[in-house]
């Protein structure tokens, strides 16, 4: 994480934490009803949340933990993970059987993996894991799971402007409302309204395209589409939408509701 | 090839066609109509230099149904055969001269080092052909001025390749920055990057400065006239107005290999009213490319890459939005970005395209030429006219502004002083 900032707004009982560039984007908290003493200790250890967490799942700087495991796995041998990983790692092999294998971390053979007694290995050498679909969803999370235990009921977590969870109302007395529109000529695609939710949009652009991969095939999704995705949970979210991508949004799952926009 | 053929069969009817032909008169000897009045004639072309860019042009003549490739000359022997064998049955000239005394030949396309370009395309235009010669108009201001005086004076076709006037992406940012799209123009950034020596491989010392002309002043401008000529010339359509005074410094930065041109370039031409070209070429490092940038009070065009960007996509990131209706307690929708926001990505502005759908970009790293960069269509205008003996509009004018530019850049980077244009290279076709 780079150069996290912090602003008290007292009039209006809020504060506004962003990180600079963290997990690949950026992170911003917009949090309510805090005073600044106690918004600025939450901001703190949101920061360190963060900062812990891409110290498990950041696949590319060396001294993450994910990329210590695929160090070992590509040298063939077992590696203990530690418990948040290996958390993650049990869910995201949840995630592969309700998606039917469209989302995978590994983006080729998850069933490849091998986890016993904390111990991970694998029988394919080639296989890494890539928790980028994944960890957004699983931080923010984890920063809901904090503020909720300090009382906190209105709020709004963002990481780019594409993983959000939304705590309560907006200060107007509504719930927060954030727009969709193409990134290749601007039109409004949707407007969300969110209220102790999270919605996730995943999806190429001009500047950045063909970074999903199908795992069926292991080639990249091309299309000019986005996907989101509105549930309760963040993670849900996050994981579904990279998953909608890959089947060109068709994808149903129970009480959470997926779209998909050709651009 | 297809995509232009396309493009020129649209040019009539397509929504805008008329407009853009409006805009761009010298378009008129490739619209639909006029192939149509030359279907089944051919004119009879010759090419006079067929080292690497007339070899390119022979390829696109191939495929142009109202040209047939009649005669090639060239001094270097290799050359010569390497076209031949691209045009069986094509007369052979080692002499230029020899060739023009040909009655059968009605236009001949010059591709000679840029030394050579005034005085053959004067003797072509003597000898009663049509010509058609390489970018830049000629190697001195005097040399231009009579080519250009010639040409007043002169009954025949007279084209200059200056194919951005001829590339769909360009005409068509022209039309938009022209409608106002970005707002006011207030300022041009034009840059060519590339890294590599210029220089051609040589079969024997004595031939050294022929085969690498590029790199000695007697044959060529250097990185002005074979670069920053094509991107001048789009910087005077964009604003309609020709600068008034260059200033500028070049030197050479790393190839310091007996070369005597200038391997990086930084010229500033300004314009009466106070915009300016920000020009800068350096064969040192690739990194940033190569663009003609058009800066507007309300937006950016990058013409070689054929997309605009607003300012306004990035007046408010989504998070200030959400914190200022926070602050007003005002419920506004906030945008989202697509994919998540990523750092390396400059600013938050969205591209958004000239043309829609595929278009070709030239990256500015090939020598030779590019596909679909116009310059297949300003030869099939030229082909066209050698049939109808139609004039081209503005083409020679620009090509005269253009080099004209490029060669009182070198002459300020060499006098290391500001350059007000001189009152006797002025033309009538010019507004300051
Ligand atoms: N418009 C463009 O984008 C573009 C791109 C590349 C080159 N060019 C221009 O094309 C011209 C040629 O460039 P090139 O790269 O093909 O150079 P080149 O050296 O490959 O070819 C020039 C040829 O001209 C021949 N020649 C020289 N003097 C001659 C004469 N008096 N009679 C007959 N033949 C003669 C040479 O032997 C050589 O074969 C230059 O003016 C250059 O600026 C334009």
């Amino acid at each position: 994480m780079t150069n996290p900032q912090f602003t008290y707004y007292p009039g209006q009982v809020f504060f506004h934490g962003s990180t600079g560039r963290a997990m690949g984007t950026k992170f911003d908290a917009l949090v309510r009803g805090l005073s600044e003493s106690v918004s600025s200790r939450i901001w703190d250890e949101i920061c360190a949340l963060v900062r812990g967490d891409e110290a498990v799942f950041d696949r590319y700087s060396p001294e993450s933990e994910v990329f210590a495991v695929n160090k070992a796995l590509e040298a063939g041998t077992p590696v203990r993970l530690s418990e948040e990983l290996e958390q993650a790692l049990v869910q995201s092999g949840r995630y592969k059987e309700l998606t039917g294998g469209l989302f995978d971390i590994t983006r080729r053979d998850f069933s490849a993996l091998k986890l016993e007694d904390h111990c991970l290995s694998c029988s394919d050498t080639g296989t890494e894991l890539d928790f980028g679909g994944f960890a957004k969803g699983w931080t923010l999370g984890r920063i809901v799971g904090l503020l909720r235990r300090e009382g906190v009921v209105s709020a709004f977590l963002d990481f780019g402007m594409s993983s959000i969870y939304a705590m309560g109302q907006h200060p107007a007395g509504a719930p927060w409302q954030v727009e969709l529109r193409s990134p290749y000529d601007g039109t409004l695609l949707d407007v969300f309204c969110l209220q102790d939710g999270a919605l996730s949009i995943s999806g190429n652009s001009p500047s950045y395209s063909a970074h999903i991969v199908d795992p069926r095939s292991g080639e990249p999704v091309r299309s000019r589409r986005l996907c989101s995705v509105q549930c309760a949970d963040p993670l849900d979210a996050e994981v579904l939408s990279t998953a909608a991508m890959v089947c060109g949004g068709k994808l149903e799952i129970d009480d959470t509701v997926i779209k998909s926009y050709e651009v | 090839m297809e995509d232009r053929r396309e493009f020129l069969k649209q040019l009539g009817c397509v929504a805008g066609g008329a407009a853009l032909l409006a805009g761009a008169p010298w378009l008129s000897s490739c619209t639909p109509e006029r192939i149509r009045e030359i279907s089944g004639e051919k004119a009879r072309i010759a090419l006079i230099g067929t080292g690497s860019r007339g070899q390119y042009h022979i390829h696109n003549l191939l495929l142009i149904p109202h040209a047939r490739i009649v005669a090639l000359c060239d001094c270097y022997e290799p050359n010569l055969q390497a076209a031949a064998a691209l045009c069986p049955g094509a007369k052979l000239y080692r002499d230029y001269r020899k060739l023009l005394e040909d009655k059968d030949i009605d236009g001949v396309i010059i591709s000679t080092p840029l030394g050579s370009h005034a005085a053959i395309t004067l003797d072509a235009l003597s000898a009663g052909k049509h010509v058609f010669c390489e970018k830049a108009m000629a190697r001195t201001l005097d040399e231009c001025k009579a080519v250009y005086d010639a040409y007043r004076k002169s009954d025949k076709v007279l084209y200059f390749c200056m194919q951005r006037m001829f590339d769909e992406k360009y005409l068509r940012g022209m039309k938009l920055l022209h409608d106002g799209l970005i707002g006011e123009i207030v300022g041009m950034r034009c840059h060519w990057f590339r890294n590599a020596d210029w220089r051609r491989e040589v079969p024997s010392p004595e031939l050294e400065r022929q085969i690498n002309w590029r790199l000695y002043k007697e044959h060529s401008g250097g990185l002005m006239t074979e670069l920053a000529c094509h991107q001048i010339e789009v910087c005077n359509l964009a604003v309609g107005r020709i600068p008034q005074s260059i200033s500028g410094m070049g030197d050479i930065v790393y190839w310091k290999d007996g070369r005597e041109v200038y391997d990086s370039v930084n010229v500033i031409y300004r314009y009466a009213d106070g915009r300016k070209i920000n020009y800068e070429s350096l064969i040192s490092n690739k990194f940033n490319g190569m663009e003609d940038q058009i800066l507007g009070k309300k937006g950016t065009m990058e013409l070689a890459k054929g997309v605009y960007y607003l300012e306004e996509d990035n007046s408010r990131s989504g998070i200030e939005c959400l914190i200022d209706s926070m602050k007003e307690k005002v419920l506004t929708s906030v945008p989202l970005a697509g994919p998540s926001w990523r750092p390396e990505v400059k600013g938050q502005y969205i591209p958004h395209n000239i043309v829609e759908g595929k278009i070709s970009v030239n990256g500015g790293q090939n020598m030779i030429g590019v596909d679909n960069d116009g310059s297949d269509v300003i030869l099939s205008a030229f082909c066209s006219a050698c049939i109808t003996g139609e004039k081209a509009v503005n083409v020679v004018e620009e090509a005269y502004c253009a080099t004209v530019l490029c060669l009182l850049g070198n002459k300020a980077m060499e006098e290391q002083r500001t350059i007000l244009f001189p009152e006797y290279y002025k033309i009538p076709y010019m507004k300051f």
